[in-house]
This record gives C-alpha cells, structure tokens and sequence, in this order.
C-alpha cells in the first residue's frame, strides 16, 4: 500500500501540515461541524499557539492528530501530514506506532492523564520499553534522567510515588517527563497551565521552551490565556467555532491584529 | 470607617489519619491570621494553591470552624456560634465558589435554586419571590427566561452568572468571591470582574476576592493581601500605594512569573530564579519562605518575621525590607 507522502515539506522543516481538515461530530439529531477547512502548519523548534475559546474545536484539532478522537466524530475532508506522510492515508495497524513514535501530548489536567495505580517510575519505564527495546535497568536509567531534565527533585524517590501524592505542578512535568522521552518530533500541549499557579506555570513554559531548543520539538501550544502565548509562542493561530479566523506571527497578531475576534481577544486582556 | 469582618490571630489545622497506624497528623492551613476588612473596602486574597486563602475565606464565610482565634462580624463572633443564631447572619455573609458547576442541584432549575435561598432568610409571597429572581438575573446580565433552565443547560460563563446571582439576591454586605473567575475563559473574565465591580457599587458590598491571578487584584479591590504558608506576608493598600511598590521577595517571585502582555515585554532568564521547592519549614521561629528566598540571611532562620508598617496601609513581613 502506497501512503500519502509529501516529500516538499520536509526541507521546510514543517514537522505537521495541517490541510483543509474539515470534522463533523455525529449526533443522532443533528451533526456539528467541530472543525471546518483547518489549514495549520507546525515547524521544528517552533511553537505554534492554537488560541480560542472553549468549545472553538482547539481540542478537536488535537485529538485529530493524535488519531484518538471519540468514535462519533468522522473526519469528512482534508489531510494530517505528519513529518511528511498524512497520517489519514496509514492503515490502522500502522496508525498507532507511527503517530506515537512521532507525537507526544500532555493534557489540561495532569493528575488525571497518569494511571492512579502505578507509580511514577512503572509509568516512565512502561513508556520507554514501549519504544524501545532495551533492557529494564537501561530503561530505568533513561527515566531518572528524564525526570532530571524537567528539574524534579530527588527523582530516586519520586519514582517510588503515586500520582496523587505529587501537586499539580510536578504532576505535570512528570507529564512533559513521559511525552519527551522518546523525543517526539512534535508534541500537543493542550492548556497545560489552565489548571496552575502562576509560578507553576511559568516553570511549565520554561520546560516547553528549553525542549523545543534542546531537541527541536515542534509544539503545539493549545490555550485560550494569551498571556501564555504572548509570553512563549512563535506563530499564532486564532479559531473560532471550527475556523482559523486569523494567523500569523506573534508580532502580527499582538500589534496588527486584522480579525475582529482577535481584537475581541486582546482586549479581553487584564 | 466601621470594621465589618475581622480575624483575631485565627489558625486553623486539620488532621490527617495516617492509613497504617493510629498516629494523626497535624497540617496546619492557616497559621495566626489578624486581617480588618472595613466596609466597602475589598481586599484581595493572593497566594499558591496550598496557601491556605481557601480555607481563610471559608472561615470568614463562617463555613468552617477556627481551631484557634475568632472570626468577628460587626464585632460579633461567628465561629463558634449555633447554626441557629447563624441564620440571620448568614444573609449577610455569602460565598460565591468557585466551581459553578458544583453550586447548583442537578435537578432544580436555577430559578427554584434560587428561591431555596430567599425562602431560607425570608417570608415573602411566590410572587415577591419570582420578582426577586427576575431582577437578580437582569442585574448579572442574564435573561429572565433562564429561571426555568436547568444548570446543565448553561455555559459555564452563564452559570458562572448564575452562581453570582444566587450568592446576591439577599444583598449582604460581605461576600467571599473564592477564585469566582479562574475557571473562566480568558474573554468571560473581564465581563465577571466588570459585573462584580458594578454590583459592588450598586449595592455597596465588600469583598474578600480569593484568586491566585495577580492581574484580577486591581480590578476589584483596594487592599491586596499576599499569602504565604498560611500566613500574609505582605498587605498593601492600592489607594495609596502603587500595586509595583510591593517588597517582599515572595510578592516579587509571584509578579515575576506573570506572563508578558505582549511580545516586546517577554522577560529573560527570570525563571532560573525560581528556586524549586514547595517545602516549608516546620518550625515556627523562622521565616517561612527562607528556603525559597533569593536574600535569605541567617536572621531568617532563627527568627520569624512580624508585619511590619513600612509605608502608609503597606505591612510587610521580612527582615530584609
């Protein structure tokens, strides 16, 4: 079988190429355009922002790519160029290993996203051997040094721990710990401070920041904070309800906004 | 002015069973608070999670009891008074939570959930009561009709509203606003702050406004109040002095991570600076934030810090200011 492949973009350094995504959740009375003609573009060492307001499809968009939306919602048109190849075009046998070996995320709610009943390190090392075939000290090594990487303290013992007795705050980097370890060429931050404090938050963006220049991770930044995008990103895109109404650099969008919905946004600012 | 809620030294500590053995723990929330909050005059309430504003601002709601120290309201002690007596009082003290979706029962409609609390204070007829209801929703910028919604029929900036609406529609006097809009969407938040600002000047209510988003702070209040570890570490008064004047290194580290409003503003390196750990010392002869501090010196250790008046309504609690 012959996939999509898009041999062009790779010398652009474009990691994902979002094209013309149309997707309709199907309900039994009616069916909602979530997204509608998305075109977005990620590239390597860049941070691309999604911006919108909840219930916009920034979410949607996300799930898309990873290729873990509900079962309801049919992709009607378009094409998920991942690293070159459209992820839509892959049998699902191949899906799984192909988008995962590619593609990190992390959720808006941290301790929800890891397993209550294993503790950190079973996670790490579960997440290691998975894509790698090493042995199980290697692996543990690998995940120490990850947890480093992310500034956790004392990551000896932090391995030995359950998920609820870590705070948010490191339950994310935990998060960013295990979607980095086998440094994914683009990794999905969807609202990964929402639930934060402002000093959590600010070391979350840092982590970001320094695995983008570390390892030339494309991210995908979704938020509807444009202080975190204001303060981090590199490329913004505004959607609403379904739509990119307006995209561009962080300059453009701060200081020559064109869509009214933008200057809606801004100056929602405090 | 007149003193309209007061905390006298208040601490609070709960217990924690441990699973394994008969051992109880004691976490202290909050540790020996004196706060004056004078009618009409709001104070904003800021700090981590784990700081212990939440539970501060419950016992000024009178929803929990101080283990030790006094909660006063117009001179009168709330905290250890019969659930009986407390019920007139408790029209003039309301909370607005902070999860909209938790505040109301599934099963009424917003109007009926409403009508719970006038019914609870008040003896007036279904008519009064409906009247009541459709004024209240106007006044937070809600149609009349969605009195007959369920909460589940509500957006969350909607239900927000509502959960506004519910804590208001007796006019007390002081209203405890626990992170009312930081489950909000960026473009709802400065509606629910313009709306609480015009019901404060509507109907003269004062706020204790509990968030840990330094940029809500100015909208609402005139006194900022900065938590540590369960003690303020710094108050200042925004009428007189510049929200930028503030001292302490804790204040400092909160206003560092802010993000930038614009590009051009983006700070560098500022986050090496913050130094990692959400440890606190045990013991209470030295400053609680000492371990984290930038300045620390060996006073800090061995002595804990008092507040202090260093300018005109601006307390702060540090040896180094």
């Amino acid at each position: 079988m012959q996939y999509k492949i898009d041999k062009g973009v790779r010398s652009e350094n474009v990691i994902l190429d979002i094209r013309n995504l149309s997707l309709d959740y199907v309900m039994p009375d009616q069916n909602i355009h979530a997204v509608i003609d998305l075109k977005l573009v990620a590239r390597m060492g860049k941070i691309t922002a999604l911006v919108g307001e909840s219930g916009s499809g920034k979410s949607t968009v996300a799930l898309a790519v990873m290729g873990i939306q509900d079962k309801n919602a049919i992709i009607s048109n378009g094409e998920i160029y991942l690293a070159g190849t459209d992820v839509l075009s892959l049998p699902k046998k191949d899906k799984r290993s192909y988008i995962s070996n590619r593609v990190g995320i992390i959720f808006q709610d941290p301790i929800d996203s890891l397993n209550p009943l294993l503790t950190i390190g079973e996670q790490l090392v579960e997440t290691v051997l998975i894509h790698e075939k090493i042995t199980k000290n290697q692996a543990r090594t690998i995940a120490l040094n990850q947890l480093l990487a992310v500034s956790l303290p004392q990551p000896e013992e932090l391995m030995k721990k359950y998920p609820f007795m870590l705070s948010g705050g490191m339950c994310q980097r935990v998060m960013i710990a295990i979607a980095s370890v086998f440094r994914p060429l683009l990794l999905i931050a969807d609202e990964p401070t929402t639930a934060l404090d402002v000093t959590i938050q600010a070391q979350i963006l840092h982590h970001l920041d320094s695995m983008r220049k570390r390892d030339g991770t494309a991210i995908l930044l979704i938020t509807h904070d444009l202080g975190v995008v204001a303060e981090i990103a590199d490329d913004v895109c505004i959607m609403k309800d379904g739509h990119i109404v307006e995209s561009g650099t962080v300059d453009d969008i701060f200081y020559n906004p064109q869509h009214v919905h933008t200057r809606q946004l801004l100056a929602a600012t405090l | 002015m007149e003193v309209l809620a007061e905390t006298l030294n208040i601490r609070k500590s709960y217990e924690k069973q441990n699973l394994f053995s008969k051992k109880k723990e004691k976490v202290p929330a909050v540790n020996g608070v004196s706060l004056k909050i004078q009618k009409g005059c709001s104070v904003g309430l800021v700090g981590e999670s784990g700081s212990g504003k939440s539970t501060l601002g419950r016992m000024m709601a009178g929803l929990e009891t101080p283990t030790e120290g006094q909660v006063l309201f117009r001179g009168q002690s709330i905290s250890n008074i019969s659930l009986r007596k407390m019920r007139p009082l408790r029209r003039n003290i309301q909370m607005i939570f902070q999860n909209s979706s938790s505040v109301f029962d599934p099963s009424y409609t917003i109007g009926e959930s409403i009508a719970e609390v006038i019914k609870n204070s008040e003896k007036v007829s279904k008519k009064e009561c409906l009247g009541k209801i459709e004024t209240i929703l106007e006044q937070v910028g809600l149609d009349t009709s969605y009195a007959q919604r369920y909460p589940k029929e509500l957006s969350g900036g909607q239900r927000q509203r509502a959960n506004i609406a519910r804590a208001l529609v007796l006019h007390p006097e002081f209203v405890v606003c626990d992170e009312p809009v930081s489950s909000l969407d960026y473009s709802l938040r400065k509606q629910v702050l313009t709306l609480l600002n015009d019901l404060r000047n509507k109907f003269g209510i004062t706020y204790l406004f509990i968030t840990h988003d330094l940029n809500c702070v100015p909208y609402v209040c005139d006194i900022m109040a900065i938590m540590y570890a369960g003690k303020i570490v710094e108050q200042i008064d925004l009428k007189n002095n510049s929200m930028q004047n503030t001292l302490h290194p804790y204040t400092s580290l909160l206003f560092s991570c802010i993000p930038a409003k614009v590009p051009a503003e983006r700070k560098k390196c500022t986050i090496e600076s913050i130094i990692d750990t959400t440890v606190i010392p045990d013991s209470n002869h030295c400053c609680r934030f000492f371990l984290r501090c930038p300045h620390y010196t060996e006073r800090c250790i061995n002595e804990e810090p008092l507040l202090k008046e260093v300018a005109n309504g601006h307390f702060v609690a540090c040896h180094i200011v």
